[in-house]
């Protein structure tokens, strides 16, 4: 890699590229499990908890929300059990930096998920990892197995009081279980309908018991701030806005990748501060050999596009919202000039039509009537009035339903609609005058 | 069970069959999985919402297979369940359900279990044996089956070969890798071929972006495809 690049921060990829790092015996020296033994001797579930609010983490899963915060939630005094459930549905489309958390330091997920556990003083944590991902199953079941028979896992955990249980849970192939009432209903066994909220799970989730639902990625970020503090945490990457008392920043680490049509695809891992055109053109290589950077998708699918000609921007949580888009996964997709934007639109829309979960009308019905109208516009079909009807039925699916995954289809459409229109009038017959065009 | 002749292309879902174009009005389809179209009636040639993306490779043929739906539909014969657990998945299934507080918590880990075991989809008499077995109603299983895209509710081939057809790995190539296994095999995704060699579906993403264009082989992924690498890793498929 040239240098003169924004740095590489590796913490959460500290052990990406060392051998059998998913072992515990490669693991264990390399500092796994310290923290949980720091937290567990040391610490109160309350001190933690302070901590990663101190820290200023937030959400890695797509929303941003801080994690702290999420935790303070929590109902006490149910007298029910409390759990801790991992999202491990990695099921975004461009998304992908769950997966070499999983298969590549699994026992860092594991340890995360029990120091938090021991935050939230659950009594189990349930990783929920999509099913198409059969070996992070099989590398996080490998950890579990390795930590519970030395003690890190199970009842009496490092001989103190703190029992907990971890469990894998297969998904089956269903993107709306990433949304978090949805994947509780997936872990009781049923069809992954997001719930109404309130209740919001931190008062009724799995089994009508408290629950806290975390990335991934967010949970593995808590034993480094147990070890250095949350003070050391929020010093990296964006401070908050001062002039903005509700402002977070985006402070830490943050896995970030690149797809589609670049020279090197991948994954690293940054503070948020380097910009997308950095990300793009400088770790993902830029385009491929003779073409042009045409559209950027700057986290998974579900965020508005971004032009060549915006891409300089943070790759921050407020940064990017203040752009019109979102950081979402953190993992960006990117289009070329030889990419269709209206076929694209056909794919987007084609994809959630297909992963609406069927409660709500609007995402029910209104996924497939945008692809209907894409694809007879990629045709050549397209009528004089179809621009003026998707944007109809954009107002008509978003915000309208339980869930984000309505709002998260009409996004990413709805930007290349307005930003490509010109696109959209060349193919349709007859060409209609681009009034005030 | 009788494997089926190579099933009728399904319609929908798939961009390449059009349908009537009447894109101003609502299509008249459900979502995910074959289930719900097939229970609302849907003409012959709506397709069954999931189309033949994902797991659809038999839901969605399965309902075409049977159209048209004019004629009423013959009196249900509930399903004679099988057994379950057999005895050698009877260690697992326990284990499975004493790590929930909700025995039917334990469904979707025991299907796929189930599916593994029973030939790689999940018939109507295996789902009454689960129901049975985990206390929950045949319908109820029914819809989870239905609903997940990795559940099969058709017999597939020794070898599952699902392409990624998401966002990513379509712009990376995945339509010529379709295009590629309907010259080599004669399917198109939904189908099974005679001898039950081959299921071809398209799925949506297998979140292995960095490597697209990317598809399995049952279980087995395989990244950066070509469709020259993809015709020899055919080959080897017996």
């Amino acid at each position: 890699m040239a240098t003169g690049l924004y740095p590489q921060t590796k913490v959460l990829s500290k052990n990406f590229d060392v051998p059998n790092a998913h072992t515990l015996a490669v693991a264990r020296p390399r500092g796994a499990y310290q923290s949980l033994e720091k937290a567990l001797r040391t610490m109160t579930p309350a001190q933690v908890t302070e901590e990663v609010k101190k820290s200023r983490l937030r959400g890695r899963g797509g929303a941003g929300f801080p994690t702290g915060m999420k935790w303070s939630f929590v109902a006490k005094n149910t007298g029910k059990p409390t759990y801790l459930v991992m999202n491990a549905d990695e099921s975004e489309p461009g998304a992908f930096k769950d997966r070499y958390l999983m298969e590549r330091d699994p026992h860092l997920v594991v340890e995360g998920a029990l120091v938090s556990a021991y935050a939230i003083e659950a009594s189990a944590v349930f990783i929920y990892v999509r099913g198409e991902y059969p070996n992070s199953i099989r590398r996080l079941e490998g950890a579990i197995a390795e930590a519970r028979a030395a003690g890190l896992v199970g009842k009496d955990i490092l001989g103190t009081k703190f029992s907990c249980e971890v469990w894998v849970h297969p998904g089956a192939g269903a993107y709306i279980c990433g949304e978090e009432t949805g994947l509780l209903e997936s872990l009781e066994g049923k069809r992954g309908h997001p719930r109404i909220k309130p209740p919001f799970p931190a008062v009724e989730g799995v089994f009508r018991c408290p629950t806290i639902i975390n990335n991934v990625e967010t949970l593995s970020h808590v034993p480094w701030i147990v070890a250095h503090g949350g003070e050391a945490f929020a010093k990296q990457g964006i401070p908050p806005d001062p002039a903005n008392p509700r402002s977070n920043g985006s402070t830490g680490t943050k896995l970030m990748g690149v797809s589609g049509q670049v020279r090197n695809p991948g994954l690293w891992e940054f503070e948020p501060g380097i910009t997308l055109r950095e990300l793009v053109y400088g770790y993902g290589g830029g385009p491929l050999p003779g073409r042009k950077i045409k559209a950027v998708i700057p986290g998974g699918i579900s965020m508005p596009v971004l032009l060549d000609s915006e891409l300089d921007v943070k790759m921050g949580f407020d940064e990017l919202v203040k752009v019109g888009s979102g950081l979402g996964t953190g993992t960006a997709i990117v289009m070329d000039d030889t990419c269709d934007m209206v076929e694209a639109c056909v794919n987007i829309a084609h994809f959630f039509g297909h992963e609406s979960c069927g409660q709500c009308t609007p995402c029910r019905e209104g996924c497939h009537w945008m692809e209907k109208v894409f694809r007879r516009v990629a045709d050549g079909d397209g009528q004089p009035g179809d621009l003026d009807l998707l944007e109809s039925l954009f107002k008509g699916i978003e915000g309208r339903t339980i869930c984000f995954l309505a709002d998260a289809a009409v996004w990413p459409v709805r930007s290349i609609v307005r930003k490509f229109r010109g696109e959209f009038l060349a193919k349709m017959t007859p060409a209609p005058t681009p009034a005030g065009a | 069970m009788t494997p089926p002749a190579v099933s009728p292309p399904p319609t929908g879902g798939d961009p390449r069959p059009r349908e009537p174009r009447d894109a101003n009005q609502p299509p008249a389809r459900g979502t995910r999985g074959g289930g719900y179209a097939e229970a609302a009636g849907a003409p012959a040639g709506v397709a069954p919402a999931s189309g033949p993306a994902k797991a659809a490779t038999a839901a969605g043929a399965a309902a075409a297979a049977t159209a048209p739906r004019k004629t009423p539909a013959p009196a249900v014969v509930p399903p004679t369940p099988v057994p379950f657990p057999p005895d050698d998945l009877k260690a697992a299934c326990e284990a499975l359900i004493a790590r929930y507080p909700q025995r039917a918590a334990a469904l979707i880990p025991i299907l796929h279990l189930a599916q593994k075991r029973f030939d790689g989809w999940i018939s109507p008499e295996v789902e009454a044996g689960v129901a049975q077995y985990l206390g929950v109603s045949d319908q109820h299983v029914r819809g989870v089956v239905t609903f997940y895209t990795m559940f099969n509710t058709k017999p597939v081939g020794r070898h599952h070969v699902q392409v990624c057809r998401t966002l990513s790995c379509w712009l990376r190539g995945a339509g010529e890798l379709t295009r590629c296994l309907e010259r080599k095999t004669g399917l198109r995704p939904g189908q099974t071929d005679e001898a039950r060699r081959f299921t071809v579906s398209e799925v949506e993403c297998l979140g292995l972006c960095e490597v697209a264009p990317a598809l399995f082989v049952n279980e087995d992924a395989h990244v950066n495809v070509t469709p020259e690498g993809l015709e020899k890793l055919l080959d080897g498929l017996k």
